[in-house]
């Protein structure tokens, strides 16, 4: 994945957060979305001008004892993709 | 049990009744076995009308929804199944304010607990057996919650087992007027498992279960996060249609002061330790 890419939340997405973790509901693809407490760290990252390798580096000053964080933070990114509640 | 010639009866769930009307005898026993166990509703007017009638000529009735048949037949149980069915879904329809959603409710000292899985979960034979241990049967299917601390409800209907219930509970002995089959399905007479006086219309909002019934598994019981509760729940919406959001922010704000227990199991008698965190939850 290229991290460079700038990842902007869908509009119409709302988000519910519930003791660390948020559920969101994206009305245009109709759909719920459990995000657990370390995908929701990289939801509440995603502003529309960070890109995938800031949101990165970010967690990484935050937990740098986390070893797989990168892969972590694109399979986040890739299932929110994949849901369609961000967009580039 | 002793049965107007003609009659009717209001049932109601998340504030929309629907009327029952019989128009002899053995249709009034039929509806009483269909929603009998059911608390009455107060007087309203209902958003639909099924009229049932003994048929005349060949044997079996007769229902109907307006000018649309229902079911006609010979099979009292396969009448009862398509008329249960028609209700949940006109309640669903109509809801508007709240949750309808697929799940069982049980309660105990006026205090709810949801019982929310898929079809086959064991939401039935679980709520079966919770009624063997003295808590009150409010629905194995179909229930209304309200957002955050409103009241729950449930809709009353005979229990509903898939496959071979019977081997569940081998203790009971069934009177034949308390089951009847249909399709792959039994209905069974909450009286049979010792529920003899109608339940409250409403319960408390309390603990909510989510339960995965496999023969030979190993028992365990877990708290589930909120947000995960959340999902189940939202799984679960009927009317998601009628709700902004299909329901999330309610589903949610539910979640949030209503924990929420996954539970695996392959035996009844795995599950003292449920009953014990149930009862020990007790306000």
């Amino acid at each position: 994945m290229n991290t460079n890419l700038i990842p902007q939340r869908d509009p119409g997405c709302e988000e519910e957060v519930l003791e660390g973790e948020i559920v969101l509901y994206s009305a245009s693809a109709a759909t719920a979305l459990y995000l657990n407490e370390s995908a929701a760290l990289v939801w509440q990252l995603i502003d529309g001008q960070r890109r995938i390798a800031d949101i990165e580096s970010l967690l990484a000053g935050a937990y740098p004892e986390a070893a797989t964080l990168k892969a972590d933070v694109i399979e986040a990114i890739e299932a929110l993709h994949s849901h369609g509640v961000i967009h580039w | 049990m002793k049965v107007a010639e003609k009659g009717w009866r209001l049932a109601a769930l998340g504030g929309n009744s629907v009327a029952l009307e019989w128009s002899d005898a053995a249709a009034g026993l039929w509806v009483g076995r269909l929603v009998g166990a059911h608390p009455g509703a107060a007087p309203s007017l209902p958003v639909a009308v099924y009229r049932v009638h003994t048929n005349r000529i060949e044997p079996g009735l007769t229902v109907f929804n307006g000018p649309q048949c229902l079911y006609t037949g010979a099979d009292p149980a396969a009448g009862a199944h398509a008329v249960m069915e028609a209700l949940m879904r006109v309640w669903a329809l109509r809801c508007r304010d709240g949750l309808m959603l697929h799940a069982a409710l049980m309660s105990k000292q006026g205090r709810g607990l949801l019982i929310r899985g898929e079809s086959g979960a064991g939401k039935s034979s679980l709520a079966a057996w919770l009624l063997q241990q003295g808590w009150t049967y409010h629905g194995d299917e179909q229930m209304y919650a309200q957002a955050s601390d409103g009241p729950w409800e449930g809709f009353v209907r005979p229990l509903c087992f898939k496959g071979d219930w019977a081997a569940r509970f081998p203790a009971l002995a069934a009177p034949p007027e308390s089951i009847a089959r249909v399709g792959g399905q039994t209905l069974v007479s909450p009286n049979l498992f010792g529920q003899d006086v109608l339940p409250a219309v409403s319960v408390r909002p309390g603990l909510m279960l989510f339960p995965a019934f496999r023969p030979g598994a190993e028992f365990s019981l877990q708290r589930v996060p909120a947000g995960q509760a959340t999902m189940h729940l939202v799984q679960g919406i009927l009317n998601g249609g009628n709700l902004n959001n299909r329901g999330v922010a309610q589903a949610a704000e539910i979640a949030r002061v209503c924990p929420g227990y996954q539970l695996s199991y392959g035996h009844f008698d795995q599950l003292a330790p449920l009953l014990e965190m149930l009862e020990g939850s007790q306000p």
